[in-house]
């Protein structure tokens, strides 16, 4: 075959780098992978914040996050009754418009138009037909009424003629919601008794846009509210609306009564970066009172601060947890990055050894090196780099792209750093055991010394609220990776000993496979410091991810439970005993426990009288299904005992306590938020001991159900409501509410942040698989030439293959075995360090910060997996080493 | 003449962890320009590290080395890398470390060039003239690969060439070629010898070839023991013969070494008694204490 030689520098440079190209391709993938790996993640962590910032938002109410104010119109008085609307309100209609104008940047981006409504005081109101409930009725006025509803029936009502405190009145028209109709049965043309003066129902109307945010804010113009007591009749409240004409007769009556105002903030459009300001603005406008032409002023408050807090919280502590699982990936990428790095030098080294003997200079060695570093990663980083901005869009950062460009500026930088004509010679490494090199003391000491610092501030810190840490916490961060590399120095310093020991008792035995490989393991490891550690830190970032998202499940499923307060919840008006037991023995169920209280109850406790609410249950069923509260059946010493909520629990010293008249017995405290239904300021006693305080326990209105393990969840739920709703009187069946732990465990899940933990751990544990098969394969590789040598000359000394894939074997097995070891407990100490600095309930919810919870299965298979990718890795790499090795390796004498 | 390579008293000693090894115990050793000389030794004398030492790869421990001018032990990296470059030249036992595999022959003699810099448009030239010289001109385009061993250390000769170097130093050449072969680069070895006037200095194990050159050098425990001069004689019937005298070598302070063979007839160890004649010198066994 004919080709042509290249005499010219520049054809020999390229005739060179084209050669062992499939290796170099390895490694240029790998930088590559190490470069999008870099680049994706700032982007994604921004983009996190900013995704759960809206989804987060969505979820709340527009009577949460709306600027809603309460103030009073100030309406020009004195004028005739044939006043325009706009000598009336304009005035005040104008500065009211204002406001979004006059909020700053970015609150004012993302709210929408003034919407306002000004109403008179509520009067009871005597309906034509006498109904067994209270009716109280508000007037209201709205500029823009007649664009948000339509008529069912009779037309809208026009202005009143009439004049406040003449003796003959015409009755004020007004118009009232179909759903208030219905309640009090009122039709048009009715004529309802009103202090101020009659009121004739000239029309009845519907909401064009239900779901619009003004009939939540306004919710008494869409439908009665309805206040329900025991023992008291039905207290129904309407407000309807007037001609806005109106306002000129009742001037004083609406000056006097309440404007209510709202701005629709819309938190589709919110970046993360906005929320500190957000909050301080929201915080100023809550504070500053507006003032309206006409003595009227106005007062805004808003939950969209504390929500945005929320939020935030919940994406810090997210955040410090993604940065810790991609700083453990980090330290793996890292470390199969220098062994990526060490294999081309390694494979390079002959022919530079050759150049240097025929009399290269340093720099003419390097420059070659340097040129190979640039080709492998430059093309790689540069569709890395657009990838990851084509993967996640967004604004690119130059802080986000210099993580990058270091990573894919490394490997030209250490290909010259590692390249010099006195380490070309090949030494001899298994001359000694321990190598003597005093940089690598230093350096091994620096890195004990670190890691010990890190662990002791982060101990000392303690456990920290996220929301002070600001951003990615770099302490904790590192802490893990320090740890893991100190861990690593210590078990490679002190592994040969145990092996020593080994070789010694294999001395004393027949066979020469043990002895030749655990002398082969202690002198001339195929794995050095590098492999070893890409294997520790991915098997206990392996574990790590595992332990971290069982504990995360767990939280997440107490989190909702305790917020619905067991496995489903019921709400409902009317549950009666024979209902409770039926449910409590259906199919699924463990147990139905229904919850009753009662107000107004009188506690003496340390000499001083308080009133409390007492909820009343049957303890000992309760105690079933919520293991956390104690069963209290038994009187102790005759007093009845209780739990007292722990918002006020610490005020009470006296064990001793009288309740309504009877003796009770402080048993402890129960969180306050333990039970569903109560607030504030309860005392839990046992259903027996009712009657004897005086609450009823035939009347509750709240039922906790547990279920069986493995039920399904949905099914019991919709059986629970079918027959809950069955038992209802008619007229109370829309008020049943059921709510399961499982629903709100599945809302929470299909939060970013929490779908971006769990895919997070995923990711992270599977490309930690990837890595370490990587790093076996490339070290086994580049053991191959001194194996196969070593191969040739004990097969001519007749050793049989059995015993050589044992002396194979021995080249991995003892550095995997320590690294599974040591690994293993770093990644199961890990999760304890990290729950006890950073409080995960922002993220998980729950009462209590969690713990680690540790699944044996889930781990232990975790371990076999990275057990198995090892020795798939080990098998595959020797076979595909021994295929590149020419017969003719052999050489007696020198090789 | 100040001899090319004059070594004096050459020590290098190998140490590890707890093991320490004398590898040249005071060698001394000198070799005029031009010459073509042999380097004999049992495997563990020293000679592939002499060999190393002389080109410039090693440093050696204690005493003094000069090749060329140069002072091994007093070199600068910088001085080191000119001498590595444009002095001397390498040929070793391995093809694998004589080539690069992935290179044609005129490539592996252009990289030598390339690396000293020489101008691009000598190139060819100097190539096709070494592979002429040579006798492989036809192995131009060849990978080492394709080319038998011998055609292989010849193109090593030629790489080593390639930058004109004053001494060339070659490290059992012919170890893994078979007769024919080892002929072949034997001859090419003398012919740049002859032709280019290159010093040249063989190590080997080769009787055949250390019976063809002019002067052999033994060493044994890192000195050098013996000589070896061989000259051809022509009588006066015109029939040629060769003539090889064996030299003990003297180091600068007269010690010598006996050759295994008369110690071990004569049982001479420790103590020998010497007697100065007129003209020669006497050694005498003595007779082991009662």
């Amino acid at each position: 075959m004919t080709r042509s030689s290249r005499l010219g520098t520049p054809g020999l440079l390229l005739r060179h780098l084209r050669s062992g190209a499939l290796g170099s391709l390895l490694v240029a993938v790998l930088i590559a992978a190490a470069v999008l790996a870099v680049a994706l993640a700032p982007r994604a962590i921004g983009q996190l914040g900013t995704r759960e910032l809206r989804h987060g938002l969505a979820q709340e109410s527009p009577a949460l996050l709306d600027l809603t104010g309460a103030g009073q119109l100030g309406i020009v008085t004195g004028l005739p009754a044939s006043a325009s609307l706009d000598e009336l309100v304009g005035a005040g209609e104008e500065r009211l418009q204002r406001i979004p104008e006059d909020l700053p940047a970015p609150l004012s981006e993302h709210v929408g138009p003034t919407q306002w409504v000004v109403s008179t005081t509520r009067h009871e109101g005597f309906l034509p037909h006498p109904l067994p409930l209270t009716f109280a009725l508000t007037l209201s006025a709205d500029l823009r009424w007649l664009d948000r509803i339509r008529f069912v029936s009779g037309s809208a009502p026009v202005s009143w003629d009439g004049t406040l405190g003449a003796e003959q009145q015409p009755p004020i028209p007004v118009a009232i919601s179909s759903a208030a109709a219905d309640k009090v049965q009122l039709v048009v043309g009715d004529v309802v008794g009103y202090g101020l003066a009659p009121v004739l129902i000239t029309g009845i109307y519907e909401p064009t846009d239900p779901d619009d945010a003004y009939w939540v804010h306004e919710s008494e113009l869409a439908r009665p509210m309805i206040v329900r007591e025991q023992g008291k009749p039905d207290d129904v409240r309407v407000a309807a609306y007037v001609d806005p004409l109106t306002i000129a007769a009742l001037s004083d009556e609406f000056a006097a009564g309440e404007l209510s105002a709202f701005l629709e903030v819309d938190p589709s459009g919110l970046d993360y970066a906005d929320a500190d300001e957000l909050q301080t603005q929201v915080r100023q406008l809550a504070a500053t009172q507006l003032s309206l032409p006409s003595f009227g002023s106005l007062l805004f408050r808003s939950g969209l601060g504390d929500a945005v807090e929320r939020v935030v919280q919940r994406v810090t502590a997210a955040s410090a947890l993604l940065a810790l699982s991609v700083s453990g990936l980090l330290g793996v990428l890292l470390a199969v990055f220098a062994l990526g790095v060490q294999s081309v030098i390694a494979r390079r080294r002959p022919a530079l050894a050759l150049a240097a003997a025929r009399g290269a200079g340093a720099l003419q060695l390097r420059s070659s090196m340097v040129l190979e570093g640039v080709l492998l990663s430059i093309p790689g980083a540069v569709v890395a780099i657009a990838l990851a901005t084509v993967l996640i869009p967004g604004p690119v950062a130059l802080l986000d792209v210099l993580p990058a460009v270091v990573v894919a500026a490394a490997p030209p930088v250490l290909f010259g750093a590692m390249t010099s004509p006195r380490r070309l010679r090949e030494l001899r490494g298994d001359l000694q055991v321990r190598s003597r090199h005093r940089m690598r003391w230093v350096a091994e000491v620096a890195i004990l010394a670190l890691a010990a610092l890190s662990l002791f501030l982060l101990a000392r810190r303690g456990l920290v609220a996220s929301s002070a840490a600001v951003g990615i916490d770099p302490l904790l961060s590192t802490t893990p990776l320090l740890l893991a590399t100190a861990v690593c120095i210590g078990v490679l310093r002190l592994y040969p000993v145990p092996l020593l020991a080994v070789q010694r008792l294999l001395r004393t035995r027949r066979g020469a496979a043990g002895l030749l490989g655990a002398a082969r393991a202690i002198r001339d490891p195929a794995l050095g410091f590098a492999a070893a550690l890409s294997l520790v830190v991915g098997i206990s970032v392996v574990v790590f991810s595992t332990v971290m998202a069982t504990t995360i499940r767990t939280g997440l499923v107490q989190g909702a439970q305790d917020v619905v307060g067991s496995d489903i919840q019921v709400s409902a008006a009317h549950l009666p005993a024979e209902l409770v037991d039926r449910i409590a023995a259906t199919d699924g169920v463990r147990g139905a426990v229904a919850i009753a209280q009662g107000a107004g109850v009188a506690l003496t406790a340390d000499g001083k009288e308080t009133e409390v609410f007492v909820v009343v249950a049957d303890t000992a069923a309760l105690h079933d299904i919520r293991p956390d509260i104690p069963a209290l059946t038994d009187r102790v010493e005759g007093a009845i005992p209780l739990l007292v909520s722990s918002d006020w629990s610490t005020r009470i010293t006296d064990a001793a306590l009288e309740l309504a008249g009877r003796d009770a017995d402080n048993a402890g405290e129960i969180a306050t938020d333990a039970i569903p239904g109560a607030t504030r300021h309860y005392v839990l006693i046992d259903r027996a001991f009712a009657a004897d305080v005086g609450v009823n326990a035939a009347a509750p209105d709240r039922m906790l159900i547990g279920l069986e393990p493995g039920a399904a969840a949905h099914d019991v739920a919709a059986a629970v409501e079918s027959a809950v709703t069955a038992a209802q009187p008619a007229q109370l069946r829309g008020l049943v509410v059921v709510t399961t732990a499982q629903q709100i465990l599945d809302e929470v899940r299909a939060s970013p942040t929490v779908a971006a933990m769990e895919g997070a751990l995923l990711l992270a544990a599977g490309v930690s698989l990837l890595l370490t098969m990587l790093t076996v394969a490339l070290a086994s590789i580049a053991a191959a030439t001194a194996r196969n040598r070593l191969v040739g000359v004990l097969r001519i000394l007749g050793m049989s293959p059995r015993q050589l894939r044992a002396i194979q074997a021995w080249e991995l097995g003892p550095v995997a075995i320590t690294a599974v070891l040591v690994g293993t407990g770093l990644g199961l100490l890990l999760p304890l360090i990290v729950t006890s600095v950073l409080d995960l309930r922002p993220f998980v919810g729950g009462r209590y910060p969690p713990g680690p919870s540790i699944d044996p299965l889930w781990v232990g298979g975790a371990i076999g997996a990275f057990v198995l990718v090892v020795v798939l890795a080990g098998v595959i790499a020797a076979a595909f080493g021994r295929r590149f090795a020419p017969a003719g390796t052999l050489k007696m004498g020198e090789g | 003449m100040t001899a090319h390579i004059a070594c004096a008293d050459l020590v290098r000693i190998f140490s590890a962890e707890g093991v320490e090894v004398q590898a040249l115990q005071g060698l001394t050793l000198a070799v005029e320009r031009g010459e073509l000389t042999a380097i004999v030794g049992a495997s563990g004398s020293g000679k592939s590290t002499l060999l190393a030492i002389l080109s410039g790869l090693d440093v050696p421990t204690a005493g003094s080395a000069r090749v060329a001018g140069h002072d091994l032990l007093a070199m600068s990296t910088r001085e080191r890398t000119m001498y590595r470059r444009r002095t001397v030249g390498f040929v070793w036992q391995q093809t694998a470390r004589n080539l690069l595999p992935y290179l044609t022959a005129a490539e592996n003699i252009a990289m030598s060039l390339s690396v000293a810099r020489s101008p691009r448009r000598g190139r060819a030239a100097r190539v096709a003239g070494l592979l002429e010289l040579l006798g492989i001109g036809a192995m131009r385009d060849r990978l080492p690969a394709e080319m038998s061993g011998g055609q292989q250390q010849r193109v090593a000769i030629a790489v080593a060439l390639a930058n004109e170097p004053e001494v060339m130093f070659a490290d059992e050449p012919t170890g893994e070629l078979d007769e024919g072969n080892s002929q072949l680069v034997f001859d090419a070895m003398r012919q740049v010898n002859e032709q280019l006037g290159v010093t040249v200095l063989i190590v080997t194990h080769d009787q055949e070839v250390s019976s063809q050159v002019r002067r052999t050098v033994q060493i044994r425990d890192g000195r050098t023991s013996t000589e070896v001069l061989r000259s051809t004689r022509t009588d006066e019937f015109g029939v040629e013969s060769l003539h090889a005298q064996e030299f003990a070598v003297l180091d600068r302070v007269g010690r010598l070494q006996l050759p295994q063979e008369y110690l071990t007839r004569l049982s001479m160890k420790d103590r020998v008694r010497l007697e100065l004649e007129t003209d020669h010198v006497q050694v005498h066994p003595t007779e082991p204490e009662q």
